[in-house]
């Protein structure tokens, strides 16, 4: 049941749902394979969600109103539940990604004043 | 904003419009699909690609469940399924719900019937609001005395911490109802009682301050004549008026035309007297100056910011300066009659919170129940906690089959949590039932041994309560089975053959089990023990009279209709004529019912008493009529007891008992010695000494007594207040004929001289001594009850360990016995398991009652609580019945057929 293992990296619950995100700004309208797959590649294989992380987040912004899905077809021809971002989805990230950039620009000047 | 948002879009989540389960599964089925199609892309096989996709992105039904979770309530939609599946599966099992179902009921309806008396005895003792901040007053007197009319009227004036402060007078009076009379509890109450007590009448209105004004009555010491109104209780309201409009109508009450100005709310009381008519107390300008004549209760109600500290330091304060605030001088007589703090003349206002007033010692005994039915509810809990273990050790191999399919731990637990707390919500319900039951037989059995018992009822806060109860309980049974499957390999599971052998763990839990709950047992039933000693040595008290074949009734002759020698004249025709009912051999009356008599006791001048510190003492006056050291038995010691000579002269004769003349004349012939009240009332002279008789109760001690005649007051023209011929009197027959067939010829001997007095209390004697001590009776069969109830539940769950284990080792014990072990042995080897696990606790037991037993000390009489035998007989009794819970399943195992077991095998 635990999606913990050597050499994975556990994700945070905001942290993902930013990933998420971020993934459908990038790659548009997206089914959750996809979206797990690129962030397996992004993170060099560091990152891999199992179903009941990624699909809880997906339904947890869906219900947040920044998420639309749908299903679709995907271009192999098989049925697949699609998300796409939505226009409070851009605004959330446009904010969420602002506050990263404060929180990782104060994370690092602190790690580096400590050292 | 985001959260509120998050949770109404759950909230229609799971309501309506959520995506089924089945497009969920779709979605998770559709994204391993995807997976699986790469895989393969890169040249897995399909197996393969299966295999990797599956470890990569786990398994459908654990991404369901992750998705559930996040949609809707999914915890209460797993309740609603957990609960349904458990329903199922208890269905499956009806001998095992069954049992534990009754096991439960019994321990929770058990509780569920004592809770309700705590609820509605001790929780909420009174129908009064903010009861808390109710205080009883009275002063010293060894015991709990009343407080004298200017006493009173002072405190009022002093007290600041009080928001106000009333008195009262409890009484009993003669009602004419329609055609019968009755006798009715009085309460003659002030305008201010009223106030502090806060209630308000159903219908109608209270008494007011102008009520309350009073005219000084024909009579010295006769009571005042007040204004003629009443208040009626809901008792008496529905029993003798059937509940029609009363307010505005007049009631008969001791000869006097009341109007009735209000109905009481249901339930309210006053000192647990069980009031029927409330009546105005005024007091006449005499009682105002009467210092000494202590007549008065009082009830206070401490100002809503006041603490019970603050009003007892001012209470301090006042009785030390209360000599000088009203200016009384120290002297001799009433005059000097003031509150002091200390010497000789110590004379003190005691404050004490009402509802301990009137609980008093009730209240330990409600506790001992609760605390002893809680101990048979732990060992119902034991049962069945054991019950589930046994089947937790059946099902092994499901629960290690549903965990390799990927259910959780939680899952598991939450699942054997809900069926055990279905179990015990089933248990609840049928509790309820049988706590009905048990109340209204507890209600009728001994109606009224506890204070408000008719007001006990299974009320929605009990039930609420009882439920809590059962769901604690559900947690407890629901979690001990689980202790040891933490520990739990699945793959050993897996492999280990239905009949496998319990775990270690789980032996040793359900060993743990019957020694907890044999050592409960012993605590509850050495409780029982003890009580049930308590009231055999209550019995056994000689009473020092022979109270066999006697009947005792009441007979009350009010003042509005009787004057003072027309009374004693009247008391003797109505003994005449029941004297003439047939079967009856001989009637007298007295002033005290002994067992069932206040402590009232008068200063009396004794002429020679070679006591050291008293010339005057405390005396208890029994006043009686001719025949009665005849009628009731009383043995005369020395002198003689009173003639048809004495009841016709004026000369003033005595007869005292044995502690008074001992205490006072210590030696010296007490016959021919004199005393008289107050030290103004003629002289007695005493003529005999009678045996002790007891007269608060069977476990008091015997005060110094002494018996006048009622008749020689219609012989002379005496001024004291003894004189005042008394206005009730218990009449005592001794007779062969049962009650049934008496009361229509005594209501017939009594009709003849006034119709308006009723015959009231008839009962035998020996039903006033059981009476007298109801309370222990009461305690010692409910717990006698609640002790067989543990008994019974210990030996059961000593027999289901057992039997369970020679089911669990039939093969083992086929073998060896295919192998030549004997019978005996294999007989002895299992009993020995069990007796070892009884006997420790026993032991456990015995040493925990040695404490616990000392909290009942106060309950008991003339057992000590650690009395070694009653020790010795439940030690005995307990281990017989462990003995033979145990014999019995390891009789059936050495009676096991090896053939026949080895062949199943």
């Amino acid at each position: 049941m635990s999606n913990k293992a050597p050499g994975k990296t556990d994700v945070l619950q905001g942290t993902l749902d930013l990933m998420v995100l971020q993934t459908l700004e990038a790659l548009g309208p997206q089914h959750g394979y996809a979206v797990a797959a690129r962030l397996e590649q992004v993170s060099g294989g560091a990152l891999q969600l199992n179903m009941g992380t990624l699909y809880p987040a997906l339904m947890r912004l869906e219900q947040r109103g920044l998420l639309k899905g749908q299903w679709g077809v995907t271009d192999t021809n098989r049925k697949a539940r699609f998300y796409a971002l939505s226009a409070a989805g851009r605004r959330e990230l446009v904010k969420e990604k602002a506050a990263w950039d404060r929180m990782a620009a104060i994370m690092q000047a602190l790690l580096r004043g400590t050292t | 904003m985001r959260t509120l948002r998050e949770w109404m879009v759950r909230l229609i989540g799971t309501v309506i419009g959520r995506r089924s389960d089945r497009d969920l599964e779709q979605e998770l089925q559709s994204h391993l699909e995807l997976a699986e199609e790469e895989a393969r892309r890169r040249g897995e096989s399909p197996q393969q690609a299966a295999r990797e996709a599956r470890i990569r992105f786990g398994g459908v039904a654990q991404g369901m469940d992750a998705y559930r979770e996040r949609r809707g309530w999914p915890w209460m939609e797993d309740l609603v399924y957990d609960i349904r599946h458990a329903v199922r599966a208890l269905r499956r099992a009806p001998g095992f719900t069954a049992v534990a179902v009754i096991t439960l009921a019994l321990g929770i309806g058990a509780n569920t019937a004592i809770f309700s008396i705590v609820d509605g005895v001790l929780l909420r003792p009174f129908a009064y609001p903010r009861p808390e901040q109710l205080m009883y007053l009275s002063t010293d007197g060894g015991a709990p005395f009343p407080v004298s009319v200017p006493e009173y009227l002072e405190f009022r004036q002093f007290a600041t911490t009080f928001a106000g402060v009333g008195a009262f007078r409890l009484g009993e009076a003669n009602l004419s109802a329609g055609d019968q009379p009755r006798r009715v509890r009085t309460a003659s109450v002030d305008a201010s009682l009223m106030k502090v007590l806060a209630v308000q009448p159903i219908d109608g209105r209270l008494f007011a301050e102008a009520d309350t004004v009073v005219t000084d009555p024909p009579l010295p010491g006769a009571s005042a004549v007040t204004v003629p109104l009443a208040l009626v209780s809901y008792g008496l309201w529905q029993s003798a008026f059937g509940g029609r409009p009363l307010v505005g109508s007049t009631i008969d009450v001791d000869g006097r035309r009341l109007q009735v100005i209000g109905v009481m709310p249901r339930g309210v009381d006053l000192m647990d007297d069980r009031t029927d008519v409330w009546l105005p107390l005024g007091f006449t300008g005499a009682e105002r100056q009467a210092r000494n004549n202590h007549n008065l209760e009082l009830i206070g109600r401490l100002k809503a910011d006041v603490t019970v500290a603050a009003a007892h330091t001012e209470l301090d304060v006042l009785i030390q300066n209360w000599r000088a605030r009203t200016g009384i001088t120290p002297g001799p007589g009433q005059a000097g009659h003031v509150f002091a703090p200390s010497g000789s003349a110590r004379h003190v206002l005691l404050m004490t919170p009402l509802a301990d007033q009137v609980l008093g010692r009730a209240s330990r005994s409600i506790w001992v129940l609760q605390a002893a039915v809680a101990l048979v509810l732990f060992i119902a809990c034991a049962n069945v906690a054991n019950l589930l273990l046994a089947r937790a050790e059946t099902r092994r191999r499901d629960v290690a089959v549903l965990k390799a399919l990927g259910a959780s731990r939680g899952r598991l637990l939450r699942n054997a949590v809900v069926e055990s707390v279905t179990l015990a919500i089933a248990g609840s319900a049928l509790g309820i039932v049988l706590a009905r039951a048990g109340v209204d037989a507890l209600t009728r059995l001994f109606p009224l041994s506890l204070p408000r018992i008719g007001e006990v009822a299974i009320d929605v806060r009990v039930m609420l309560a009882s439920l809590a109860v059962a769901v604690a309980c559900g947690l407890v049974c629901g979690l001990a089975p689980l202790i040891h499957t933490r520990s739990d390999a699945i793959a050993e599971r897996l492999k280990s053959t239905a009949r496998g052998s319990t775990s270690t763990p789980g032996r040793r839990v359900r060993g743990a089990l019957v020694s907890v709950e044999t050592g409960l047992a012993v605590i509850v039933a050495i409780g029982a023990g003890l009580l049930l000693k308590t009231v055999h040595n209550l019995t056994a008290v000689d009473a020092g009279f022979d109270r066999s074949r006697l009947v005792t009734f009441s007979l009350r002759l009010p003042s509005a209709s009787f004057d003072n020698l027309g009374r004693v004249r009247a008391y003797q025709r109505i003994l005449e004529a029941v004297r003439g009912v047939p079967g009856v051999h001989s009637a007298s009356g007295m002033t005290g019912l002994p067992l069932d008599r206040p402590t009232v006791v008068s200063q009396t001048e004794i002429a020679d008493s070679v006591h050291p510190m008293a010339r005057t003492a405390p005396l208890v006056y029994q006043r009686v009529l001719s025949d009665f050291v005849e009628t009731i038995g009383l043995p005369i010691v020395q002198g003689r007891a009173f003639n048809a000579t004495d009841a016709a002269s004026s000369g003033g004769v005595a007869i005292v008992n044995e502690t008074l003349a001992k205490v006072y004349w210590q030696g010296q012939n007490p016959v021919g010695q004199r005393l008289r009240r107050g030290g103004t009332a003629p002289w007695l002279t005493v003529i005999g000494v009678a045996r002790d008789v007891k007269q608060a109760g069977v476990d008091q001690p015997v005060y110094p007594e002494i018996y006048v005649l009622i008749d020689q007051l219609a012989t002379d023209t005496p001024t004291s207040a003894l004189s005042i011929s008394p206005t009730a009197l218990h009449v005592v027959l001794r007779t062969t004929l049962p009650l049934g067939s008496l009361a229509p010829a005594l209501t017939r001997a009594i009709g003849e001289i006034n119709r308006q007095v009723p015959l009231a209390q008839l009962r035998e004697m020996d039903e006033v001594f059981t009476d007298s001590i109801r309370r222990p009776r009461l305690l010692a069969q409910v717990l006698t009850v609640f002790a067989g109830l543990a008994l019974v539940l210990a030996a059961i769950g000593t027999y289901g360990v057992l039997s369970y284990m020679v089911a669990e080792r039939r093969r083992e014990v086929g073998i060896r016995l295919a192998l030549g072990a004997g019978r005996r042995r294999v007989l002895w080897q299992i009993m020995r398991y069990g007796l070892t696990l009884a006997g420790c606790g026993l032991i456990v037991g015995v040493a925990a009652a040695l404490g616990v037993t000392r909290l009942v000390a106060a309950l008991l009489f003339e057992v000590e609580p650690a009395d070694p035998a009653t020790l010795i007989a439940v030690f005995t009794l307990l281990a017989a019945v462990a003995v033979f819970a145990c014999w019995l399943p390891a009789w059936r195992a050495s009676r096991l057929d090896p053939n026949a077991v080895l062949r199943i095998e």
